[in-house]
């Protein structure tokens, strides 16, 4: 499902700031799997994501993502393999706050050309999934921030994606809402899609679920369990 | 020398378009000339980026030429009252000799700027945008074309003498007068005949286009609408006019566009230039539809479409003026 | 290519920009204030040529009228003798003359009757008459431009007009009225006195009005109210005497519109560039997010279209509507002074409201598209906002 071959990435090439954030990495994984990075502050972890989920192109390697290089696509035909088969969970959220529930997890869907009613289906399963119906009118500000989470979720979930990947998803939550989190995890698993998540949370490399752990520092892959 | 505000607001518009076409151009230049697609530099993006900019441009570019003609008409038309012997646009524009050159370059960039749309949407169909050097060189060979425009338009206005007597429709369209060998060589009868029989061929051919298509049929088509453009000008002089003003004696192009006549002319020329426009299209995609195998499918579905949208332009254009000549004939 | 996808770019952008009302409340007024500005002068101007024309056309210094039944009716010929007895009258024509309403072509002719000293009179208020036209009477007629070009006639044409009685009566055009008078003459048809009486009826020994010419200006209102005294059951009208020709309009309608034009457009394609590139923080996060969700550039650049649209058009829509309110309904109150001082012209009476299609397109033009060119930029570089970047929070 996801394969990378000694892929490097850059940031400010050229000057003397430059980082390799990552560092000639080569990993595959396969469809079904759950997958956790895991390393320090500033290992590579959230590029490698974005990498992974066609939010960047690096610098160097090849990114096949869904049976597609993806390494030298230009950027509408990234966003649009990326919106195809990619869902993203961010560290922060980032919902939008000043919209409602319904709409945050309808965004996805706007530039998809779908007719509203398969919109509107598409997000009521959604709600549904992740036990947020009845919240859907509320103001994403005025959550708390397991159900912000829960809506990311379902906002990464509504475009039906067969990769999900999510950034520190237990960074803000307590142990009873990371246990969740990680119980909604294996649920997709179970439905047969592909799981990365970076994390240094013990209660996620840990999980029981998880097929394999990787462990990162300053861009290079440094153990595989 | 005469200005009044709309004189001022076109030549102000037509002077920012340029200015801003000149400014995407030269981003059109740099991607053409660095353009990398095996490199990720910061470079590469950057350039990739720009890419939307030049054709975001562009479109604004188009947009901006289509408002600038319909005032230019307004404009030519509402300046009649201060030229001696004009009683309408065509009077105006014959009020020198920069009047018509000034209309028939605004309608040729026209035409260039939506066939560079229409190429960088075909190009922006495949991944490895196979036309990007091609269709910014052709952005760059606009840049003349569009100087000549505004140079034309400011002459034109700068050298309007209200003192001068000019020659209006009647006599410059009327059997005999100067346009008349040009546009309308023909009688009535004749010309209605190579109308109607040229609005079937184009309807035939553009069926086989859509069903068959073919190289020779591309190019035939996309001929044959710019021929039809010009033979539904002549005949607009010739009879359709006429039949608007229901006075068979009253030959002018532009009357049609007013008030009394319920601004008829806007969806009919609207229409007889967009059906031209995807009519043109048809044929200037054609010669990459095999050079690049990236690009073919994205190609034949746009022709498909495009020969369509141009068949129901040219439709919509006869049919208007088919109800006009029977209102007149019925009634 | 369906249309869904932009259905809902578009409500999007709609609800995206009523939440960040602050910011576009303010480029909304400021847009529509141009828009006003702008609207009101053009407006103005073109009204006042207008009612220029029309006051032009036959403008005496006095007009006396027969009132019967408190109504305008015909007035016995005879009484210019009285009239001409006051001191200080250098001449007094009794006018026939009439509106005449086309039905084909929708339009109001004025037609006036025209013999020997009152022709000479005439061509002496319209100076732009060319000289080589041809003597009236007989049905002969001279007619304006917009008459020749709604019937489609040139000199020698022969038109039909319906008499009061329903009866037809044919003229022959002798000649049109050349461009540069055209704002006087526009639909007018000057014809011989006894043509307009055999078309409207009038008996022989009435008119419909007495114009009345004064050697001295100052004496007007005085003699209006003698003319009073010695023809009771009589109204003497007085109109401002409008002294400035067509071109003079001409001259400071362009020049007024000139100078509004460069000050206010830039300004305002500036503030429009300003606030375009002042993205806060939220609105760039919010871009990144889209992006991030599978938004392609051409997505952000398709809203931020919307949303300039929709600005554009409503405060277009806003500005008209206010512009024509003011100066048809309110007395132009904001531009008329401003152009009072600019010329004696200015008209004191009210001035009908008239909307062309072209004029309105002209500001729509001269606003829409200085913001166009001035947020472009601005918007193309928020469109290319990179989502890992946002997404980091950086
Ligand atoms: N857009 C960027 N521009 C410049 N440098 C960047 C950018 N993104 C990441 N970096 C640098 O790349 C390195 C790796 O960063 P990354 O965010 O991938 O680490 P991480 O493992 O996710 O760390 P954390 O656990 O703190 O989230 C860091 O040194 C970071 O400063
Ligand atoms: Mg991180």
């Amino acid at each position: 499902m996801i394969e990378l071959k000694d892929v490097t990435k850059v940031y400010y090439k050229g000057t003397p700031k430059e980082v390799k954030a990552v560092d000639g990495i080569s990993l595959e994984i396969a469809k079904g799997e759950m997958v956790v990075l895991k390393g320090p502050s500033g290992s590579g972890k959230t590029t490698l994501l974005t990498l992974i989920g066609c939010l960047s192109r690096p610098t160097r390697g090849r990114v096949l993502v869904a049976g597609k290089d993806t390494s030298r696509l230009q950027e509408p035909f990234l966003t649009f393999h990326r919106r195809m088969h990619v869902g993203f969970v961010f560290q922060q959220y980032h919902l939008i706050p000043d919209i409602s529930v319904y709409e945050n997890i309808l965004l996805p869907l706007y530039p998809l050309d779908m007719t509203s009613q398969e919109m509107e289906e598409r997000v009521e399963d959604a709600l549904r999934k992740l036990r947020i119906k009845g919240k859907e009118a509320y103001r994403a500000k005025d959550l708390s921030g397991g159900e912000q989470q829960r809506v990311a979720i379902a906002r990464a979930l509504v475009t039906d994606p067969e990769i999900i990947l999510a950034d520190e998803p237990t960074a803000n939550l307590d142990t009873h809402l990371s246990r969740d989190f990680l119980k909604i995890m294996d649920g997709l698993k179970e439905e047969g899609k592909t799981i990365v998540i970076a994390s240094h949370d013990p209660l996620v490399y840990e999980h029981k679920g998880v097929d394999r752990v990787i462990e990162m520092r300053d861009g290079r892959l440094v153990g595989c369990s | 020398m005469f200005m009044n505000s709309s004189i001022l607001a076109l030549v102000l518009g037509g002077i920012t378009t340029l200015l801003l076409l000149i400014y995407g151009a030269y981003f059109g230049l740099k991607i053409a000339l660095q353009w990398n697609p095996e490199s990720a530099t910061e470079e590469q993006l950057e350039l990739e980026k720009r890419t939307y900019l030049v054709s975001t441009i562009v479109n604004y570019v188009l947009l901006f030429e289509i408002l600038s003609l319909i005032l230019f008409i307004y404009t030519v038309d509402d300046i009649h009252e201060i030229i001696p012997g004009a009683m309408c646009a065509t009077g105006s524009l014959n009020a020198n000799r920069f009047g018509f050159p000034t209309l028939l370059v605004k309608l040729f960039t026209f035409f260039l700027y939506g066939s560079w749309i229409v190429l960088n949407h075909i190009d922006r169909k495949a991944e490895d945008t196979p036309l990007i050097k091609t269709k910014y060189l052709f952005l760059l060979g606009i840049i003349p074309f569009a100087v000549l425009e505004n140079t034309l338009m400011i002459a034109y206005f700068a050298k309007i003498d209200p003192e001068t007597l000019v020659s209006c429709c009647g006599v410059v369209f009327n059997p005999g007068g100067k346009v008349t060998s040009v546009l309308s060589p023909l009688p009535k009868g004749e010309m209605m005949g190579i109308f109607f029989g040229g609005f079937l061929f184009l309807l035939l051919l553009g069926l086989a286009m859509y069903w068959r298509g073919g190289r020779l049929i591309a190019y035939l088509f996309s001929a044959s609408s710019m021929a039809f453009l010009v033979i539904s000008i002549s005949s607009i002089i010739s009879f359709i006019s006429g039949y608007i003003y229901q006075m068979p004696t009253h030959p002018c192009p532009f009357d049609f566009l007013q008030r009394e006549y319920h601004y008829v002319g806007y969806p009919l020329y609207i229409a007889l230039f967009g059906g031209a426009l995807f009519g043109l299209a048809v044929g200037i995609v054609e010669p990459f539809e095999t050079r690049y195998r990236s690009l073919t499918k994205a190609i034949r579905d746009f022709q498909k479409k495009a020969v369509l949208l141009s068949m129901a332009g040219f439709s919509v254009f006869t049919s208007i003026s088919v109800w006009y000549i029977m209102r007149f004939i019925l009634l | 290519m369906s249309k869904e996808r932009h259905k809902h770019i578009l409500s999007f952008s709609i609800t995206s920009l009523l939440r960040r009302k602050g910011k576009n409340l303010s480029i909304f007024l400021i847009y529509t204030l141009m828009v006003f500005l702008l609207g009101s002068v053009v407006f103005f101007v073109s009204a006042i040529k207008r009612e220029a024309a029309t006051t032009l056309k036959g403008a005496p210094d006095i007009v006396v009228q027969q009132i019967r039944a408190g109504r305008h009716d015909l007035i016995p010929t005879e009484y210019m003798e009285k009239v001409r007895t006051i001191r200080g009258v250098t001449k007094v024509i009794p006018r026939v003359w009439g509106y005449y309403f086309d039905g084909p072509t929708q339009s109001n002719y004025t037609i006036i009757g025209m013999d020997g000293e009152s022709y000479e009179a005439f061509r002496d208020r319209i100076p732009f008459l060319s000289p080589e036209e041809a003597p009236i009477g007989n049905g002969k007629v001279l007619i304006g431009k917009g008459i020749a070009r709604s019937r489609g006639l040139k000199r020698g044409g022969h038109f039909y007009l319906l008499r009061s009685d329903g009866g037809l009566k044919t003229f022959e055009v002798s000649g049109i009225f050349s461009g540069r008078s055209s704002l006087l003459t526009h639909d007018l048809i000057v014809m011989s006195e006894k043509d307009v009486r055999e078309l409207f009826l009038i008996p022989a020994r009435y008119s419909i009005d007495l114009a009345v010419y004064v050697r001295n200006k100052e004496e007007i209102e005085t003699i209006a109210r003698k003319i009073g005294e010695v023809l009771p059951g009589t109204r003497a009208v007085i109109k401002e005497q409008i002294t400035k020709s067509y071109e003079t309009v001409f001259g400071w309608r362009s020049g007024l519109v000139f100078t509004a034009l460069l000050g206010t457009v830039l300004a305002f394609a500036i503030l429009s560039w300003d606030k375009a590139t002042g993205l806060s923080a939220d609105e760039r996060k919010e871009i990144g997010i889209l992006k991030a969700l599978g938004w392609r550039i051409e997505d952000i650049l398709e809203m931020k279209f919307w949303e300039g649209l929709t600005i554009s058009l409503t405060a277009f829509l806003a500005g008209i509507i206010l512009a024509y309110i003011h100066i048809f309904f309110f007395g132009s109150y904001l531009v008329a002074p401003a152009i009072k001082g600019w010329s004696v012209l200015y008209p004191p009476f009210n001035l009908n409201p008239y909307m062309d299609a072209g004029e309105v397109f002209m500001v729509f033009f001269i606003t829409v598209v200085p913001y166009t060119v001035a947020t472009l930029i601005p918007v193309w570089r928020s469109s290319t906002i990179d989502p890992d970047e946002v997404i980091r929070g950086i």
